[in-house]
């Protein structure tokens, strides 16, 4: 394993989706602010535009920094040069993930820290269950687009996360401790709270992991 | 029919290569040393460029120059000196022995094409006389 | 086709692939066993589809094979071996670069990766292949980007060239660029060239040794001077109802009325006598372009093993 490689495919990587990963971490924030204005209707399209710039970047990013490598054939130029296809690995999929969690969390952070000063603090328990949601659904689209190499099978896995998210929100706010707790003034961690964070967690870690190991088991690389 | 000439400048003078010419590359290069001795443009004891910077000019592969400088050496024309590259033989007569077996290779040819076509050596004279004849009037 | 693995050691060979075979659905690499010296420039001629760019991935470790050992530089390369590609430069047909940033931008990405480039060349060969730093790939010709993809490849002065069609579709102009700046590399003894086309024009021109591909397999293998001198193209007038006689190297490439004409790969010196013997009128022997030889060799091979 080459630390100097990684780093500077990282880099290069970070250096290529720059302009998008500016619009996604300014959108983001313009759609946190949105969401805690007074009117209802405004607060309402600000959480649906933190939703989808949630899902747009990371579909955009997985496009561009991943699939695109292998369709635009610039995969063949990277590993001609002195690079291990570990090396290529970790470089790809923490770059695809750090351009990811950039604009994920600042919209998190910045929801987080206006939940707590305007004083709603069961939210801050009812937030994280939201976002990491958004992050395990990237995280399969993540290892879905690193097993086929393709662009359609990504986005059908993305669409059955996009409604997976509304199902998902509807059954949370149905249940009678998470709906009190999101207008409540004391933070508490209710056991379905603690549950739903838990499942999210291994997802999360387990696509990891499979995403790193399918990406550095591959025999051809074209 | 490609005609890509390739030359190159010695110090001396130039040697040139066409692709086009269906002969082995070699040949023309051998051919070509050659004949810059036999006219004088390559003085004897003259410094030949290396193996691999005449490859390099002529754009041609370097086992091609190997096997012209070894052939020039073995017919005496070029010596090689460890280590110093070659040089053009520096003996008495060469030019005139270059241009003679210049002929007798030309000859040679013929003679090997002629008994391909299954002529007889007095028909071959015949052809030589008449064709020796067309050239003089020719040239007049 | 024979290889010079029993009298040279490993070190003297910059490519070695013994018994290689690797299977695709509707394609198969059988067999393959090649070796390129140290110092010397490799044709490899095949048409379409022969398994050159495969032969050269698995020698770049991009593809592995399914039997047989690869090395490049004495090194077996494998994906996981990054090292022994630091000194190999390899160029591809259908590699990529970055379209939205400029060439400069790919100078420095690669010098990175790099401690053996040169700076000074580089600006060289910018110059010589009429390129410019600011130029965004995006906004070049084809051939502008191969040449862009072979600066990359040539500034950091690799000990070995791994380049699969690298003149395809290229104009005249560009070609001799290249061809001119790949000529220098060989004026250093220690560094190797392989390289492939579909035309053998392309090729025989620099190569010290020609090896023809069809069909995962590699069918025959010399220097150009030996393929011309040993094939000849007889243009021979035969009675009603001849036959070509059975000689090993003899074939039969077309006839038109009682005019045959026929190629030859084994011309040591004399035609076959059972030419003469069989009644026929050779009206001439000629040499034939590589191209020829080439196409003939090509056929023979589908003819000996129709797939």
């Amino acid at each position: 394993m080459n630390l100097q490689a990684i780093r500077i495919l990282f880099l290069k990587d970070l250096f290529l989706s720059r302009r998008h990963l500016f619009a996604y971490f300014a959108g983001g924030l313009v759609a946190s602010a949105l969401v805690c204005v007074p009117n209802a209707t405004l607060s309402f399209v600000g959480f649906i535009l933190v939703v989808t710039v949630a899902i747009a970047a990371g579909i955009h990013m997985i496009g561009t920094l991943l699939l695109a490598e292998t369709t635009d054939h610039t995969r063949l130029f990277v590993m001609s040069l002195p690079v291990s296809l570990l090396d290529y690995s970790i470089g790809k999929i923490s770059v695809v993930l750090t351009t990811y969690l950039i604009p994920w969390t600042a919209m998190f952070t910045s929801l987080m820290i206006v939940t707590v000063v305007s004083g709603k603090q069961g939210n801050a328990a009812v937030l994280p269950t939201i976002f990491l949601f958004l992050l395990a659904g990237f995280m399969l689209q993540l290892v879905t687009a690193v097993i086929s190499e393709s662009v359609g099978w990504t986005i059908c896995v993305m669409v059955g996360c996009n409604v997976g998210l509304n199902v998902f929100l509807m059954q949370l706010f149905a249940n009678p401790e998470v709906s009190e707790l999101s207008k409540s003034n004391v933070l508490t961690w209710p056991g379905v709270v603690l549950l739903t964070i838990s499942v999210e967690l291994l997802i999360i870690a387990v696509t990891l992991v499979m995403a790193f190991l399918f990406q550095t088991r591959k025999r051809d690389l074209i | 029919m490609r005609c890509v000439y390739t030359v190159y400048m010695t110090m001396h003078s130039w040697i040139s290569i066409s692709l086009g010419d269906p002969r082995p590359l070699y040949l023309q290069v051998i051919e070509q040393v050659k004949r810059r001795v036999a006219v004088g443009d390559l003085p004897p004891a003259s410094e030949l460029p290396s193996i691999r910077e005449l490859a390099s000019g002529l754009k041609v592969s370097v086992i091609t120059i190997k096997r012209a400088y070894l052939e020039l050496e073995r017919d005496g024309v070029i010596a090689t000196r460890q280590g110093k590259g070659s040089v053009v033989a520096d003996r008495p007569g060469l030019q005139s022995s270059i241009q003679e077996a210049e002929l007798r290779e030309h000859l040679k040819q013929a003679v090997s094409l002629g008994l391909l076509l299954g002529k007889s050596k007095t028909e071959m004279q015949k052809r030589i006389a008449e064709v020796y004849e067309q050239t003089q009037k020719g040239d007049k | 086709m024979t290889t010079k693995l029993e009298s040279e050691t490993e070190t003297e060979l910059a490519i070695s692939l013994q018994d290689v075979s690797k299977s695709y659905k509707h394609f198969k690499l059988r067999n393959i066993n090649f070796s390129v010296e140290r110092g010397t420039v490799a044709g490899l001629i095949g048409p379409n589809g022969a398994g050159k760019s495969t032969t050269m991935r698995i020698l770049m470790g991009l593809v592995q094979p399914d039997s047989g050992t690869v090395t490049a530089l004495g090194k077996s390369i494998s994906s996981s071996e990054a090292t022994a590609k630091q000194d190999i430069g390899y160029f591809s047909d259908d590699m990529r670069l970055y379209k939205p940033e400029s060439i400069g931008w790919h100078m420095q990405f690669v010098r990175s990766l790099y401690p053996t480039w040169d700076d000074a060349y580089a600006t060289q060969l910018l110059d010589r292949f009429g390129l410019i730093q600011q130029q965004i790939v995006k906004g070049l010709s084809h051939g502008q980007r191969v040449k862009a993809m072979l600066l990359l490849i040539l500034a950091r002065r690799p000990k070995l060239l791994i380049l699969d069609e690298p003149t395809n579709g290229l104009d005249p102009v560009a070609k001799h660029e290249i061809l001119t700046e790949l000529m220098r590399v060989v004026e250093d003894d220690s560094r190797t060239i392989l390289y492939s086309s579909h035309n053998t024009q392309d090729v025989e021109q620099i190569s010290d040794s020609i090896t023809f591909i069809d069909r995962g397999q590699v069918i025959a293998s010399s220097n150009r001077d030996a393929f011309l001198e040993k094939w000849k193209c007889i243009k021979l007038h035969a009675p009603e109802g001849w036959k070509a006689p059975i000689v090993d190297g003899l074939r039969l490439e077309s006839c038109h009325r009682n005019l045959h004409v026929l190629s030859f790969s084994q011309f040591g010196g004399e035609l076959p006598s059972e030419l003469h013997a069989t009644g026929v009128t050779i009206e001439s022997m000629e040499s034939m372009t590589l191209e020829e030889v080439f196409v003939s060799s090509v056929l023979r091979g589908r003819e000996e093993s129709p797939s």
